[in-house]
């Protein structure tokens, strides 16, 4: 039998829509994506203002980092840890004060996963002046750093 | 390897030569690598700082290097020996590293296109890597400095040597396997399935020890080096490490973001004799099947980007699908011509 209608001609078809439609779609999802990771992977001049924000900490001091942990120990050499499960001014003072640390580093309004973002957005970040001491303001293209001094550890 | 070209009793038209011509289409696929490549390559230009992963990566490179401890000793370490040794030519650098990840993405596009065609053709063979190389997850991840890019190559690399009939291709299958595991831990599962099932549809049992001479020693020396850097093996997280009998939907309930459109094909094939009657697919069915039981058994950690190391299997059997169909509707169609 000789076919009129092709079998292949049929797949290649249904295939070719797919593809499309999935390119669209994955194009739709590839922006969503990286609209979540811009702030992250590409500001060019955030780099530049961590090691800023760090260079008048003394060496081998523990950070405490909102956001961005493993990134600035990579590129700065200093220890840091991540205040997971801290929900107050308070807790983050006992926190760091069980960890020795003196300075902590906020990405206002931005936390990573499993850090309490209230505390370190705009409003929030106005209760911890009774137990810290701002040093520093450091802006880049998707971040304001805010870096802090815990008072009980200066005094 | 018999091809299949799947036009049983039927004559392709004339004007649908080409589809049949594997220079056209070879062709076809090396410009669209060449697009992919100029699009992974301005994309990471435009990548100013890596991931979360991918500082962890650069500072245990960094560890292993200066010989101190590895700050996340739960990474695998694959991908950390391979950036070292391309800081041994151009010293420590992130900038240089940071287009690795593009390479063993078309490395895989290039091999899961070869060891497709050999079986299924080069239209098909095309389909499933366009369709893998165009998902979000591989547009994204695939860029990263993470284990995703390097264990897909590793996975799919181990499925080419598995496919072949030569015994020393089986044992390098086993080498490829093992650097499946170091480049990340839980995908020796699907690799470990590639392995297995090739061994039950080849019925040549004198070429499973081959695979085994290569697995065991690469294993052991992955395990032990780690051992003796770290004093201990940790494979992941403790919290991520919690399976359950009660799967999660996650994958599915997620399908359009994670899959895309061609999901909707996926159960299709499952619907046909045909595509058990086909050996060749029982690679992918299993490879899919176990890759997706593992990951929905986790009871906590469901992400989009876990499906990575599954689309090459999803978009396969998406594609039997289609071409069930597509047989289904040519015959139906040309039946009612005829008669007509």
């Amino acid at each position: 039998m000789v076919a009129i209608v092709n079998e292949r001609l049929i797949f290649v078809g249904v295939s070719a829509i797919i593809i499309i439609l999935s390119a669209v779609n994955f194009q739709q999802q590839l922006a969503k994506i990286n609209d979540g990771a811009s702030p992250f992977l590409h500001d060019r001049s955030q780099l530049a203002a961590i090691k800023t924000a760090v260079r008048s900490i003394p060496p081998n001091e523990v950070i405490v980092a909102t956001s961005q942990a493993p990134i600035i120990s990579y590129f700065t050499g200093y220890q840091t840890i991540v205040p997971y499960g801290v929900k107050s001014a308070k807790e983050l003072d006992d926190f760091m004060a069980v960890r020795n640390a003196t300075y902590l580093l906020v990405f206002e309004n931005r936390t990573s996963e499993g850090v309490y973002k209230p505390l370190f957005g705009t409003s929030g970040l106005a209760n911890l002046d009774a137990n810290f001491t701002r040093l520093g303001e450091y802006h880049s293209d998707y971040s304001k750093i805010l870096l802090l001094e815990r008072k009980g550890a200066s005094g | 390897m018999k091809r299949e070209d799947e036009f049983d009793g039927l004559q392709p038209r004339a004007r649908l030569a080409f589809l049949n011509d594997d220079r056209i289409i070879d062709t076809a696929f090396l410009v669209f690598c060449a697009g992919l490549a100029i699009y992974h390559f301005v994309s990471i230009s435009s990548i100013e700082l890596p991931t979360w992963d991918a500082a962890g990566f650069l500072a245990n490179a960094r560890a292993w290097t200066n010989g101190t401890p590895l700050p996340e000793n739960f990474r695998p370490p694959l991908l950390s020996w391979v950036i070292n040794g391309v800081w041994t030519i151009t010293g420590e650098n992130w900038i240089a590293v940071k287009y690795l990840p593009a390479f063993f993405t078309m490395a895989t596009a290039v091999l899961l296109y070869l060891v497709i065609k050999k079986h299924k053709g080069s239209v098909f063979s095309m389909c499933v890597t366009s369709l893998t190389m165009l998902n979000s997850q591989v547009l994204f991840w695939g860029e990263q400095l993470m284990s995703e890019s390097i264990s897909l190559l590793f996975l799919v690399l181990s499925l080419y040597l598995i496919k072949s009939e030569k015994p020393h291709h089986w044992f390098l299958g086993g080498i490829t396997i093992g650097l499946t595991f170091a480049s990340r831990y839980p995908i020796i599962i699907p690799a470990l399935t590639i392995f297995l099932v090739e061994a039950f549809v080849k019925r040549k049992p004198k070429l499973v020890p081959n695979t085994i001479a290569g697995l065991l020693p690469t294993l052991i020396l992955v395990v032990l080096t780690i051992y003796l850097k770290t004093g201990v093996v940790q494979f992941a997280l403790p919290q991520d490490s919690n399976f359950s009998i009660y799967l999660s939907p996650y994958y599915i309930a997620n399908w359009m973001p994670i899959w895309g459109w061609s999901f909707l094909f996926l159960p299709v094939a499952f619907l046909f004799k045909k595509t058990f009657a086909d050996r060749q697919n029982y690679v992918y069915i299993a490879w899919f099947a176990v890759a997706m039981l593992f990951w929905s058994a986790n009871t906590s950690n469901h992400q989009d980007r876990f499906a990575f190391h599954m689309l090459p299997a999803a978009y396969f059997l998406a594609l039997i699908g289609i071409q069930n169909i597509a047989k289904i509707i040519s015959q139906r169609l040309n039946i009612a011509m005829h008669e007509h």
